[in-house]
C-alpha cells in the first residue's frame, strides 16, 4: 500500500510538472516581431533606428564614398586600404565596397513604411505625427537607394520588407535609372507631400531636406531647370542662410544646428559610438587615413591645394586644418574641420578615434547655392552662377574671383571649374567632391595623372585612372558570396 | 501528440508498478576471501549475483566478503579493474577466489545512458577510459585525461595558454555551424561543468561513438555522448589519497622572426620600391635603427611553474559510503602575466536508507581565476614588430606605441584579461527499489556558473594621453536544472536477460549577462571599476531561457550472453522550435552476437576467449541553435539617434521552419580477447549521415538582414577505428603494454541549399560544395614570381612562354624549347597588368571552358583539406616490480593548415608589418632573381600577397611524443608500520618532442568553426613541461 502511495505521489508531482507549458519561451532581451509596431512609442523608436541606420552606414564610408577616391585626399600612413583607395586599387575586399548597412537602413524604412499605417489605424497615431513618420521613411528609402545607384550603378531594388525566407531571397540588379525614375523620385515626391511643414528640427528630414535630395538627383540626372526650381523653393523656405561669423561657420560642422544646416546627422559617441570620421581624416594621436593630397608633381602651380594655402584670407583653410603647422609645403595630415574649438588653445582639437562625434552635414546652404550656379551656368545664366559663387567666396573671405586664371571666364566651362572650385573648398571632405567629379565626367582628366604620379612616387607600375568601368565600386565579396546570381562590376576581378 | 505520449507513458508506469514481482525465496550464506595472484587480499572487490544488476557486497581491506545469495544455483561475480571471477554457488559457503590483473576487461561494467551494463554485453561503439589510465597522464582536465585514450575522438587545445580550453570532435565533424561539442553526462546530469571536475576524482569516462547508444540521449546526442562517473567511497577504512606534482615548462620551440639587421635588409630592399622620399636612414651611424635588436619571444616567455595538489579522503560502511576531495592548481604560463589558479572541491555520498531506498548527492564546486593574454595583441603584434624599436624608454618605463606599433611586453604586463570563474553544481537522487528486478530513480541536477571578467587597457597600451583607457565589466550568469524520473528494469528469465528503462526529463537553462564598460580614469589609473570611468559608455544586459523536455525508453535482452539486442527510443521537446516542429523522434537498434559462444567456432578456443560481432543503427539529434532563431526579432539598445533608442530589426532573420539536424548512423564492430586476455582488438567501422543540417546562412545583402538559420542538405561522415591492446610480455615480475588506436575518418558533402556551394570563413578560403569535404581549403594557387617585366607572356593558348633575355632592350621567347614568335598574351589582376616581381597564380578555365587573361574568382581551386586523414595513439607502459614506465605519441596525419600567422607577418599592409625571415631574403629585388616570393612593396590591388592564396596553405601532419613518466611504488611492508598504505614518486614530461613541416607554432589547433577549420592565428605557444611528484595514501 505504501508503496502505491509512493509511486502515485511521484507520478501525481512529475505530471503536474510537465503539465506547464514551459516549452513557449518568448524572447526576454529582445522584442518578438508580433508586438512591435504596435504604439506611438514604437513609432518613435523605429524612426530613430531609421537614422541609426544612416549612422551605421555613414560612420565608417563617408570619407571613402564622398571624397577618397578624388583629388581631396590621398593615403595617410602606408595601410593597404587607403593605398588601394587611393591608387585606384580597390577591389571587392574593401570594406566600403560592402552594402550591407546601406540595405540595412532601407529594411528599417521599409518596414516603417509597411507597418506604421497599422499603428495608424489602432488610433495610436494622429494623421499628422504619421504622415510625418511616412515621409521619414520614403526619404531614407530614397536617400538610400541614391547613393547606392551613384556608387554601385545598378544595384537590387525592394520595396517590401524581407520578413520570410522565400524565393526572392537571391535578386538581380535593377537599372540604375529606372531605380531613380520609378523609386527615388516618386518616393521623394511622397515624403514632399506628407512631411510636417512646421518641424525644422535639422537633425531630422524635413521639407528642406527633402527638396535638398530633389535638387542634388536632378543635377545628378542633368535636369538643371528643376534644380534652379527646386534650389529657389529652398530659399523661399525662409529658413536657411549662410552664417557669416567663422565661429558659427564651424558650429555648422561640431554643432550642426545652424541657419545654414539643412539636413545633419547627429552624432553622440556615448550612445552612438564613435565617428568613424576621426579615424579617416584625423585623430588626436593616431595616423590618420588619408592626407590632403598636396602632390607637386602634377600641376604644380595650379593645384587646388596650392590656391587655396596661398589665399591666406580665406576662413576655410583654418577651419579645415592647422595652417601654422602645415605650411605652404608641408603636407596636411590632420583635417579638423569637423571638430570644435577647444577653449584652452583656441584652436580646434582633433578628437580620439574613440570619441568622435562629428555631425555629417549632408546638406546646408552653401552646397545648395553652389548646386544652383551649377545649374544656372549649364542653362546659360553664367551672371547668376557667378552671383552665387561670390556670395560663398565673400563669407569665407576669400576674394574675389581670380579670373587672369580662368582664362577671363571667357566660356561656360570656365565659370564650369570655378563653380567646381569653389564646391571644392567649401564643401571639402564633405561627401561632395566624388560625385562632382563623376557627374561632370572629370573623373579620367583629374584622377588619371594624379594617380600614375602617386604610383611613380611608390615606385609602383603607373597604371593610372583611365578605365571608366572603375568610376563605379566594385560590388563586396560578401554580397556576392550571399547571393550568387549577381555578377561583379566589370573590370573588378576580385 | 504530447498529451498522448504523456498518457500512454503514465499507463506504462502504473502497469510496470502492478508487475513487480514478489521474489522471497530463502537465503544462503556464503562468505569467503579474494586475493591476487601472490595471496594479498584485495580490497574494494565488487561481489554480484549474475543476473542482477546491483552490487551485492564489496571486500573488506583483507579481501574478505560475505554475502548472502537465494540458493545454490546461484553464480557469483566478482569483479575489480581488469579482473573477474564467476563461481558457482552449489552448496559451498565457504568460497575463496584468486583474481589475476588484466584477465579479462570485456567484464568489466560500462555506464551507459541510464544504467549500466557489462562491457560482454554492450552492442554499441563505447569505449572507456579508467581511473588508472587517467592516473598515468598527470591530466589537468578532462580532455587531456581523454585526448588519445580512445579511437573516433579528436581533441585539441585550443592554444598552450593556462586553463586554455579544448575542442572535441567525436567521428569527425557532422555538423556545419551548430555546435560540435559532444553532450556530457556526468553522474548521470547533463549540464555540470566539465570544467570543474578534476580529473583524478574520476572513476571512469564512457565515450558513446555510435548513434545506437547516444540516442537515447535524444536530440543532443549527434556529436556523441561522453558519460563521466566520478568516484565514490569503497567499504572499509577511512582512506586518504594525498598527490603533489610540480612541473617547469618553457616554450616548446619559437617561430623564425626578423632581426634588427634582418628587418634593415627589408628596409633596404624595400626602399627601392617604397616612397622615394621617405626611406629609412639605414646608416650605421643612425641610433633610430640600430640601438636596440629585440628577440621578442624570449622577451615574452619565461619558465613557466605548474603546482598541483589534490588531497582526497573516502570510505564507506554497508549503508554509507563517502568521497571527498580537495584540489588546486597553480599555473604559471610561460608567458610573462599569464597564470591560471583553480580550486575544485567534491563531495560524493551513496547512503543506503534500507533495503529499498538509496540516496546519492553528487556536491561539484570549483573557482578559478585568471589571466588570459590576448592573442591578438600580443602574440600578433610581437611577430610583425622591427626589432629595433625599443621596448622600454630611457626611463625604465614602457614604450608608447612606436609609428603606430604597439609594445607586446607592456600589452602582456599591463592590460587585464581578468576571469574569475564560480561553478557549483548539486546533483541528488532518490532510488527506490521495488524488489531485485525493478528501481525507479528520481533525481535532480542544479549548476550555477558565474563569469566575472574584467578587462582593461591603459592609456600607455595605445597612446601617450593620459585618460584614454578602456574598461569593460562583465557578468554572465548560467545556470541549469534537469529533473529526471526512471524505471530501470533487468530480470533473468531462463535463458534471457532481459533489461529495460523508461523515463522522462526536464531541463531549463538560463543564461543572463550584463556588461558595463567605460574610459577616462582617473590618471593613475588605480581604481579599475566601472565607478571610476569619467566616461560611460552603452551598458547592456541580455538574457534567454531554453526549456526541454523529454521522454525515453530502451529495451534489451541477451540469450545466453550469445545474442543481444538493444533499442531505445526518445521524444525531445525544445522551445528553441516553433510549436510546430518543436518534437523531435530518435531511435535506434543494436544487435550483438558473441560467436565464440558458438558450437561451431570451439576450435578457436585455444586462442580466441571471446569473440563479438556488433551492429547498431540509430538516429541521433542535434539542436545546438540559439534560443529564438524561429522567430522575427527586434534588437533593443543599440540604435540610438539624437538620444533617442531607436528599435530596429536584428540581423538575423527569423525562420519558423527551423528544426533539428538529423544524424543517421550505421556502425559495425568487432570485438575479440585473445590469448587468454593478452591481446584484445576492437573495430568499428560507421557510415554517418547527417541530414537537415543547420547552417547560419548569410542572406543576400539586399535583403537588409545579414542571415538566417537554416536546415539545408547533408554531410557524411565514413570512417574505421581500431583499438588494440596487448601485453607482449607479462609475468609477475615485469609486464609490457601496448595499447594502440587509430582512426580514419572522410568527410563528404552530399547535399547543400539549392546546390549553392558556400564560401564561407574570413577572409573566404573554404569552400563547401557537394561532392567536396568540409574543410577545404579555396583560393589561388600561387606558382612563383616573375622574373622580369616580359616574363608575364603566355602563348595564345595559354601557356607560360619560357623568357630569354638577351641585353637590355631584347627579350624573345621560347615555348617548350622551339623558339616562339606568336601573339604574346598577358595576365591581369584587377585590371592591373603583372610584371616582373609580381606573384604568378594558376590560370585555369573559366565558366565558358576558355581561358582568359585575368585572374578572377574563377581561378580559384581547392587547395587542401583543414580535416586529419587519420589520428592515432600509442601507448608503451612497462611494470617492472615496483618500477612502472609509460611513455606516449600521438599522431595526426593528411591535413592542412591556414597559417595566418604567417599570412599577417607577410601582407605588408603597413611598412610597420616586419615580415618573416625567409621572406626577407628570398622576396624578389632584381629583375631575373628567382623566387617564391613577390617583392617588397605596398599591395595596391595587385592582389600579390593575397590572403586566399596557396603559400600560406600548408602540410600540419605531425607526430608527438607527447609524454613520458616513471613511477616507483615504495615497498608496502615498510611503510604499513607508519600506517601508510602506499607512497609512489614520480617523474614526468609532456610535449618532448613534435615533428611536423608546420612552420607556425603548433598544427595542434583548435578545431574551432566547421565551415572554416584550420585557421591558425598567432596564439599562446604550447610548452615542454618536465615535473615530478609524489602520491601517498593513508
Amino acid at each position: 500500500m505504501k508503496r502505491i502511495l509512493f509511486s502515485t505521489g511521484v507520478l501525481a508531482i512529475t505530471l503536474t510538472f510537465f503539465s506547464c507549458n514551459k516549452l513557449d519561451q518568448q524572447p526576454i532581451s529582445s522584442v518578438p516581431a508580433s508586438s512591435f509596431w504596435k504604439t506611438n512609442q514604437d513609432a518613435i523608436a523605429g524612426n530613430a533606428a531609421l537614422y541609426a541606420g544612416l549612422q551605421n552606414v555613414f560612420g565608417k564610408t563617408f570619407t571613402e564614398w564622398g571624397d577618397a577616391r578624388s583629388d581631396n585626399l590621398t593615403y595617410g600612413g602606408t595601410g593597404e586600404n587607403q593605398v588601394n583607395i587611393s591608387l585606384n586599387g580597390i577591389d571587392a575586399v574593401t570594406a566600403s565596397a560592402d552594402w550591407g548597412n546601406l540595405y540595412n537602413t532601407i529594411q528599417r524604412a521599409n518596414l516603417a513604411i509597411k507597418y506604421l499605417p497599422n499603428i495608424y489605424k489602432n488610433g495610436q497615431l494622429t494623421q499628422n505625427d504619421f504622415n510625418n513618420y511616412m515621409a521619414q521613411a520614403y526619404t531614407v528609402r530614397a536617400f538610400m537607394y541614391f547613393w547606392a545607384v551613384r556608387l554601385w550603378g545598378n544595384v537590387p531594388v525592394r520595396l517590401t520588407p524581407y520578413e520570410t525566407l522565400d524565393s526572392s531571397q537571391y535578386l538581380g540588379r535593377s537599372n540604375k535609372d529606372s531605380i531613380i525614375n520609378n523609386v527615388i523620385i516618386p518616393d521623394l515626391n511622397s515624403a514632399l507631400t506628407l512631411v510636417n511643414p512646421n518641424l525644422i528640427n535639422n537633425f531630422f528630414i524635413t521639407q528642406g531636406a527633402i527638396l535638398s535630395i530633389q535638387a542634388e538627383v536632378a543635377i545628378w540626372q542633368k535636369r538643371y531647370n528643376d534644380v534652379i526650381t527646386i534650389t529657389n523653393q529652398i530659399t523661399a523656405l525662409n529658413l536657411y542662410s549662410l552664417v557669416q561669423d567663422p565661429t558659427l561657420y564651424k558650429n555648422v560642422f561640431s554643432v550642426g544646428t545652424t541657419s545654414e544646416n539643412i539636413w545633419t546627422l547627429d552624432w553622440h559617441y556615448q550612445t552612438d559610438g564613435a565617428n568613424g570620421l576621426a579615424t579617416k581624416l584625423g585623430s588626436n594621436g593616431n595616423t590618420s587615413n588619408y592626407y590632403i593630397d598636396t602632390t607637386t608633381t602634377v600641376n604644380n602651380t595650379t593645384s587646388w591645394y596650392r590656391r587655396w594655402t596661398q589665399n591666406n584670407s580665406d576662413i576655410r583653410r583654418y577651419l579645415c586644418y592647422d595652417t601654422i603647422t602645415y605650411g605652404y609645403t608641408t603636407q596636411p595630415k590632420q583635417i579638423w574641420k569637423f571638430y570644435p574649438i577647444d577653449i584652452n588653445t583656441g584652436k580646434p582639437l582633433n578628437p580620439t578615434r574613440s570619441q568622435c562625434e562629428a555631425k555629417i552635414p549632408f546638406y546646408r546652404y552653401a552646397d545648395i547655392l553652389l548646386m544652383q550656379a551649377e545649374a544656372y551656368n549649364a542653362t546659360g545664366d553664367t551672371a547668376s552662377a557667378l552671383t552665387n559663387v561670390r556670395l560663398i567666396r565673400s563669407r569665407a573671405k576669400a576674394g574675389a574671383i581670380n579670373s587672369s586664371f580662368y582664362n577671363n571666364l571667357a566660356s561656360k566651362n570656365d565659370v564650369m571649374n570655378v563653380i567646381l572650385d569653389e564646391r571644392q573648398l567649401e564643401l571639402y571632405c564633405e561627401g561632395k567632391r566624388w560625385f562632382d567629379l563623376v557627374r561632370n565626367g572629370l573623373v579620367i582628366n583629374i584622377m588619371d595623372p594624379l594617380t600614375k604620379a602617386r604610383q611613380t612616387t611608390l615606385n609602383l607600375y603607373p597604371s593610372g585612372f583611365s578605365d571608366t568601368a572603375k568610376i563605379l565600386w566594385p560590388i563586396s565579396r560578401s554580397a556576392l558570396t550571399a547571393n550568387p546570381s549577381l555578377v561583379q562590376n566589370p573590370s573588378y576581378s576580385r | 501528440m504530447k498529451k498522448t505520449l504523456r498518457i500512454v507513458i503514465s499507463l506504462f508506469f502504473v502497469l510496470l508498478l502492478s508487475f513487480s514481482s514478489r521474489l522471497q525465496a530463502q537465503q544462503l550464506k556464503v562468505s569467503g576471501y579474494v586475493r591476487d595472484t601472490t595471496g594479498l587480499g584485495l580490497p574494494g572487490i565488487e561481489v554480484k549475483l549474475k543476473g542482477v544488476a546491483t552490487t551485492v557486497a564489496l571486500t573488506d581491506e583483507k579481501g574478505h566478503y560475505s554475502v548472502s545469495v537465494p540458493n545454490g544455483k546461484s553464480i557469483l561475480i566478482f569483479s575489480g579493474l581488469h579482473m573477474l571471477a564467476e563461481e558457482k554457488v552449489g552448496n559451498r559457503t565457504n568460497i575463496d577466489v584468486s583474481l589475476t590483473p588484466g584477465s579479462s576487461s570485456l567484464d568489466e561494467v560500462v555506464v551507459i545512458g541510464y544504467g549500466s551494463q557489462k562491457k560482454r554485453d554492450v552492442t554499441g561503439a563505447i569505449s572507456s577510459v579508467n581511473s588508472k589510465q587517467i592516473a598515468e597522464r598527470q591530466a589537468v582536465d578532462v580532455f587531456d585525461a581523454l585526448q588519445g585514450q580512445t579511437p573516433g575522438v579528436q581533441i585539441s587545445q585550443e592554444s598552450g595558454r593556462p586553463g586554455a580550453e579544448s575542442s572535441v570532435r567525436i567521428r569527425g565533424t557532422a555538423t556545419m555551424e551548430a555546435g560540435s561539442d559532444p553532450l556530457y553526462i556526468i553522474d548521470g546530469a547533463q549540464g555540470t561543468s566539465i570544467d570543474g571536475i578534476n580529473p583524478n576524482d574520476i572513476e571512469s569516462i564512457e565515450v558513446l561513438r555510435d548513434a545506437a547508444s547516444a540516442a537515447i540521449y535524444g536530440a543532443r546526442s549527434a556529436n556523441g555522448v561522453i558519460i563521466i562517473t566520478t568516484k565514490r567511497g569503497k567499504d572499509g577504512k577511512t582512506r586518504m589519497d594525498f598527490r603533489e606534482t610540480t612541473s617547469f615548462g618553457e616554450i616548446s620551440h619559437k617561430v623564425p622572426q626578423a632581426t634588427a639587421a634582418e628587418r634593415r635588409l627589408y628596409d633596404l630592399k624595400r626602399g627601392a620600391f617604397a616612397v622615394k622620399n621617405n626611406t629609412v636612414n639605414l646608416d650605421s651611424l643612425n641610433p633610430g635603427v640600430n640601438s636596440v635588436d629585440n628577440d621578442y619571444q624570449s622577451l615574452l616567455t619565461r619558465i613557466g611553474v605548474r603546482n598541483q595538489v589534490d588531497l582526497s579522503v573516502s570510505g564507506g560502511s554497508q549503508a554509507l559510503n563517502y568521497f571527498g576531495s580537495f584540489g588546486y592548481i597553480q599555473d604559471k604560463g610561460i608567458v610573462i602575466n599569464s597564470w591560471s589558479n583553480i580550486a575544485r572541491g567534491r563531495f560524493n555520498i551513496d547512503y543506503k536508507a534500507n533495503s529499498k531506498i538509496t540516496f546519492t548527492t553528487r556536491i561539484q564546486a570549483s573557482y578559478r581565476t585568471e589571466n588570459r593574454i590576448s592573442d591578438a595583441s600580443v602574440f600578433e603584434p610581437a611577430l610583425t614588430r622591427i626589432a629595433y624599436l625599443p621596448i622600454y624608454l630611457k626611463d625604465g618605463s614602457y614604450a608608447p606605441p612606436i609609428a603606430g606599433s604597439a609594445n607586446p611586453v607592456a600589452d602582456a604586463m599591463l592590460r587585464k584579461n581578468n576571469y574569475d570563474i564560480y561553478n557549483g553544481s548539486i546533483y541528488n537522487s532518490i532510488s527506490y527499489n521495488f524488489n531485485t528486478n525493478l528501481k525507479f530513480t528520481v533525481d535532480a541536477n542544479i549548476t550555477a556558473n558565474t563569469t566575472h571578467y574584467l578587462y582593461f587597457a591603459p592609456y600607455i597600451l595605445t597612446t601617450t594621453t593620459a585618460h584614454l583607457d578602456a574598461l569593460s565589466d562583465s557578468m554572465n550568469l548560467a545556470t541549469f536544472w534537469q529533473l529526471q524520473g526512471f524505471f530501470n528494469y533487468n530480470k533473468v528469465f531462463d535463458k534471457h536477460t532481459v533489461s529495460g528503462v523508461l523515463g522522462i526529463s526536464a531541463d531549463n537553462q538560463f543564461t543572463d549577462n550584463s556588461f558595463q564598460q567605460g574610459g577616462g580614469l582617473t590618471a593613475d589609473e588605480s581604481v579599475l571599476t566601472i565607478n571610476a570611468t569619467g566616461i560611460k559608455l552603452p551598458s547592456n544586459t541580455y538574457q534567454e531561457r531554453i526549456y526541454s523536455e523529454s521522454y525515453y525508453a530502451r529495451l534489451g535482452d541477451s540469450y545466453l550472453g550469445k545474442y543481444m539486442l538493444n533499442s531505445t527510443f526518445r521524444a525531445d521537446g525544445s522551445s528553441r522550435f516553433s510549436p510546430q516542429h518543436r518534437w523531435g523522434y530518435f531511435e535506434s537498434v543494436s544487435l550483438g552476437w558473441r560467436f565464440s559462444d558458438e558450437k561451431f567456432f570451439d576450435w578457436s578456443k585455444k586462442y580466441l576467449d571471446d569473440g563479438k560481432f556488433r551492429a547498431s543503427y540509430g538516429v541521433t539529434g542535434n539542436d545546438k541553435v540559439g534560443a529564438y532563431q524561429f522567430l522575427n526579432q527586434y534588437t533593443v539598445g543599440s540604435d540610438f539617434y539624437s538620444n533617442i533608442s531607436g528599435i530596429a530589426p536584428s540581423n538575423t532573420l527569423g525562420n519558423p521552419n527551423l528544426s533539428w539536424e538529423v544524424v543517421k548512423q550505421l556502425n559495425l564492430g568487432m570485438d575479440l580477447a585473445l590469448l587468454r586476455g593478452r591481446l584484445s582488438v576492437s573495430v568499428d567501422l560507421y557510415r554517418k549521415v547527417t541530414d537537415k543540417l543547420l547552417y547560419h546562412a548569410p542572406l543576400d545583402e539586399s535583403t537588409g538582414e545579414t542571415n538566417v538559420e537554416v536546415n539545408i542538405g547533408s554531410i557524411q561522415n565514413r570512417g574505421i577505428e581500431f583499438l588494440i591492446n596487448g601485453y607482449p610480455y607479462r609475468n609477475k615480475t615485469f609486464t609490457w603494454n601496448i595499447s594502440l588506436n587509430m582512426s580514419l575518418n572522410d568527410n563528404k558533402v552530399l547535399q547543400l541549399y539549392k546546390h549553392t556551394p558556400l564560401l564561407t570563413g574570413n577572409p573566404n578560403a573554404w569552400k563547401v560544395s557537394e561532392g567536396g569535404r568540409l574543410g577545404d581549403f579555396y583560393g589561388y594557387k600561387a606558382l612563383g614570381v616573375y622574373r622580369y617585366d616580359a616574363s608575364n607572356a603566355y602563348s595564345t593558348d595559354w601557356q607560360l612562354l619560357t623568357t630569354v633575355v638577351n641585353g637590355p632592350n631584347d627579350t624573345s621567347y621560347t615555348l617548350n624549347g622551339q623558339k616562339y614568335g606568336g601573339v604574346i598574351n598577358k595576365i591581369k589582376t584587377n585590371g592591373l597588368t603583372l610584371h616582373g616581381g609580381d606573384m604568378i597564380w594558376q590560370n585555369t578555365d573559366n565558366v565558358t571552358g576558355q581561358r582568359d587573361s585575368l585572374i578572377d574568382d574563377h581561378n580559384k581551386q581547392i587547395l587542401g583539406n583543414a580535416m586529419p586523414k587519420w589520428t592515432g595513439d600509442l601507448t608503451n607502459t612497462f611494470t617492472y616490480k615496483q618500477f612502472s614506465l609509460s611513455f606516449n605519441f600521438y599522431m595526426s596525419w593528411g591535413n592542412k593548415l591556414y597559417n595566418a600567422m604567417s599570412y599577417t607577418m607577410n601582407m605588408l599592409s603597413t611598412t610597420n608589418n616586419t615580415p618573416t625571415p625567409d621572406f626577407i631574403h628570398q622576396s624578389w629585388w632584381h629583375p631575373g632573381d628567382i623566387t617564391n616570393y613577390p617583392k617588397a612593396q605596398l599591395n595596391s590591388g595587385l592582389g600579390n600577397t593575397t590572403n586566399i592564396s596557396s603559400m600560406y596553405i600548408e602540410d600540419a601532419s605531425f607526430i608527438r611524443f607527447r609524454n613520458i613518466r616513471l613511477t616507483y611504488q615504495l615497498d608496502k611492508s615498510t611503510l604499513s608500520r607508519l600506517g601508510i598504505n602506499g607512497v609512489s614518486v614520480f617523474m614526468f614530461a609532456n610535449n618532448i618532442a613534435l615533428w611536423t613541416k608546420y612552420t607556425g607554432y603548433d598544427p595542434e589547433i583548435s578545431l574551432g568553426n566547421s565551415l572554416a577549420p584550420g585557421y591558425d592565428t598567432g596564439r599562446y605557444p604550447r610548452k615542454k613541461e618536465l615535473g615530478i611528484g609524489v602520491n601517498v595514501n593513508f
